[in-house]
């Protein structure tokens, strides 16, 4: 593209100039011949007419000798008189009469058959050319000179005149070279500067094709590359986003993943292994109980395991639908689901509504999940006294429990993130981190506040 | 056989392999902390094993830190975790760690590499007693009733491998890989033919376990 309009440029520059050049010279050098012509027509006139106005008759007119002498002698006599560079060339019948000049009368005379200049009453002929190395202009004209007719032509020599135009011509053609080479530079030099950000656009697309997202132009100019440049900026952007977003998605899958092979590497061994030991014999009939009670129990815990993901899972990925909620209704429900429990784990539940029942938008289902996910947690966490309110716009659930140490705080909601290293049979560690997908699928935010010794308080704000 | 500590704070994981260790003969010290380890480790004056199975993850004393714990009173160690990036692996090999089994396992490599690391300390038993009949794997002999038995070598390996695994099901490929160190299957005939010639010279319980493959049945008074 660069090289092309460069090319075309240069073309265009040589071309033009040359045209005007040769134009230029081409009509200065006419001029200067046609005008050299007039002028040698002029001079002719002036000498037809000097010759004619004194045109003393004489007395012997049978002695066409003594009159082409006395004509000859005028001639001389004005031809000394005249301008240096004119001469003059008379003849009779095909001879010559007078001829001051370098050039064959005859070769002037038939040099002159076509150019018919007139000029008052009179009509002369005219010619150009060069003799020689040198120009000439000539004019001619028959005169008919006491009876006797006589063809006079006038000369001249305007070598020097044209040599001027030519020297003229020559320094034009120069100073349109020079001209054109400083334009063709200073074009180049503007084009490469005007195509700087194409390159740093094609070096930016190849960087990002190659996979650095972080690739930008950042042009300060004000023109329509400048205008390209600032929207592959904000293209880049937008790719660097959502790459970014893409790359933290599939992170997180893969922690996901990571963790939850880890989750049953446990229950697998263990399982392989009591089968394992039921196939030996000499086991005793209690180790066979043992093996088999720990089967079921790890297989219990591997349904537990898929039903929590399936809760991470439907959180994650469905599109709940929104319905109006009654809070006493659903306090009611919860009520249901978790007194039975408390008590059946001691634990002095208490559930607190404002007497002003409100609705919210939301799953009922998977608040449930939300809460009792809570409830858990709470539990886990040593909890004897965990109450959950339903304040309008705000939810809490606090709990006496062990607390939360402060560096913890943040990674809780990772999924399978546990507070106790040492993995206790509890749980899996993906109770908040389902918790957290279902605040967000009801535009809740979820805070923690917690003291180490004095127990949690979950608050989760409803943003309408 | 050996006396093993087993260090892993899965209650199901540890009776599981408590279970099966003690079914091939050795004899196992369940730990589901680490502070009982060093509790063990310091009370009793002459705390003596011949091996520890460790976990990395465990409450109270990470594994790395019991490691050196348990090499100071000479007891080899062998990593047993759900961890299975090489850092940790270098981490604990490069520690003194004898091996390093990532879970999930099967148990005969447990097994089979307990036998190789007890091999290494001295620790293999090499004289048994299985009902009238005593193996000496260091002489290669087999003795029932004080007369020596004369077994193939192909007999004589077969005879160790059942011996080492005893209590517990050996497929015939398995079989093939120890003994014959044949790597396909479908040649198990092979097997059948040898066991039937150990059974008949030795008359020891060997028995078939109907699609999976045979196993030496000795009782616990051994």
């Amino acid at each position: 593209m660069r090289t092309r309009i460069t090319i075309g440029m240069i073309i265009i520059f040589v071309v033009s100039a040359g045209l005007f050049c040769g134009i230029m010279s081409y009509t200065t050098w006419n001029t200067q011949r046609r005008e050299a012509k007039r002028y040698s027509v002029s001079e002719l006139n002036a000498l037809v007419w000097k010759l004619n106005s004194e045109n003393y008759p004489m007395d012997i007119k049978d002695s066409p000798y003594i009159k082409d002498t006395i004509l000859r002698y005028r001639i001389q006599q004005y031809a000394a008189l005249s301008r240096e560079d004119m001469e003059y060339v008379l003849q009779k019948g095909g001879e010559d009469i007078f001829n001051n000049s370098s050039i064959n009368a005859s070769y002037i005379l038939d040099s002159m058959k076509t150019d018919e200049i007139e000029m008052g009453n009179e009509k002369y002929m005219a010619a150009f050319f060069k003799y020689g190395s040198r120009y000439y202009s000539v004019a001619g004209g028959t005169i008919i000179y006491d009876g006797e007719e006589y063809d006079i032509s006038v000369v001249r020599d305007v070598t020097e005149g044209m040599n001027r135009v030519r020297s003229v011509a020559v320094w034009c053609i120069f100073i349109n070279l020079v001209i054109v080479i400083v334009s063709i530079v200073i074009s180049i030099l503007f084009l490469k500067q005007s195509f700087a950000p194409f390159e740093q656009l094609k070096e930016s697309t190849r960087a990002i094709a190659q996979g650095d997202y972080g690739q930008r132009i950042g042009s300060v100019r004000n023109d329509e590359i400048g205008e390209l440049a600032d929207s592959f900026d904000r293209m880049g952007e937008a790719v660097e986003l959502h790459m970014r977003e893409v790359e933290n998605k599939v992170e997180e899958q893969d922690m996901l993943i990571h963790a939850l092979a880890h989750e049953m590497k446990t229950p697998v061994t263990a399982i392989a292994g009591y089968a394992f030991a039921l196939q030996s014999a000499n086991i005793s009939e209690k180790q066979q109980e043992e093996a088999v009670s720990f089967i079921d129990m790890e297989s219990r815990r591997l349904e537990r395991l898929s039903s929590k993901l399936t809760q991470l899972i439907m959180a994650e990925h469905n599109r709940i639908e929104l319905q109006s909620i009654s809070v006493h209704d659903f306090a009611k429900q919860l009520e249901g689901i978790l007194i039975p429990k408390a008590d059946r784990q001691n634990v002095s539940l208490h559930i607190e509504v404002p007497e002003d029942d409100y609705n919210i938008e939301g799953d009922a289902d998977l608040l449930c999940v939300l809460l009792t996910n809570l409830y858990d947690n709470a539990y886990k966490a040593g909890a004897c006294r965990i109450g959950i309110h339903f304040a309008v716009n705000e939810w809490t659930v606090t709990d006496n429990g062990c607390g939360i140490p402060e560096d913890e705080l943040t990674k809780i909601m990772q999924p399978f993130y546990q507070g106790d290293k040492s993995r206790s049979d509890k749980g899996f560690g993906l109770g908040l981190a389902i918790c957290k997908k279902i605040a967000d699928l009801h535009r809740m935010e979820l805070r923690i506040m917690s003291v180490v010794g004095e127990g949690s308080c979950v608050y989760m704000t409803i943003n309408c | 056989m050996g006396k093993i500590l087993i260090i892993e704070d899965e209650i199901a994981i540890n009776k599981m392999l408590c279970m099966n260790l003690g079914l091939v003969g050795h004899e196992t010290v369940p730990f589901t902390d680490g502070e009982q380890v060093i509790k063990w480790l310091e009370g009793d004056g002459n705390a003596d094993a011949d091996l520890a199975l460790l976990d990395v993850m465990l409450p109270k004393a990470d594994g790395f830190e019991l490691l050196e714990l348990l090499l100071e009173k000479k007891i080899p160690v062998i990593f047993l975790t759900a961890k299975g990036d090489l850092e940790s692996k270098l981490r604990g090999l490069t520690g003194g760690a004898e091996d390093y089994i990532v879970k999930p396992f099967e148990m005969l490599e447990v097994i089979a590499r307990i036998d190789k690391v007890l091999k290494r300390y001295g620790k293999r038993e090499n004289v048994f007693h299985i009902d009238d009949v005593e193996v000496n794997a260091a002489e290669r002999t087999v003795r029932k009733n004080g007369v020596e038995l004369v077994l193939t070598m192909i007999e004589f390996d077969l005879l160790l491998l059942l011996i080492r695994n005893r209590n517990i099901v050996l497929s015939r490929e398995k079989m093939l890989n120890e003994v014959w160190n044949i790597y396909y299957e479908g040649e198990t005939r092979t097997v059948d033919v040898h066991i039937a010639q150990l059974r008949k010279k030795t008359g020891l319980r060997i028995v078939s376990i109907p699609k999976i493959g045979y196993r030496l049945e000795v009782s616990h008074e051994n």
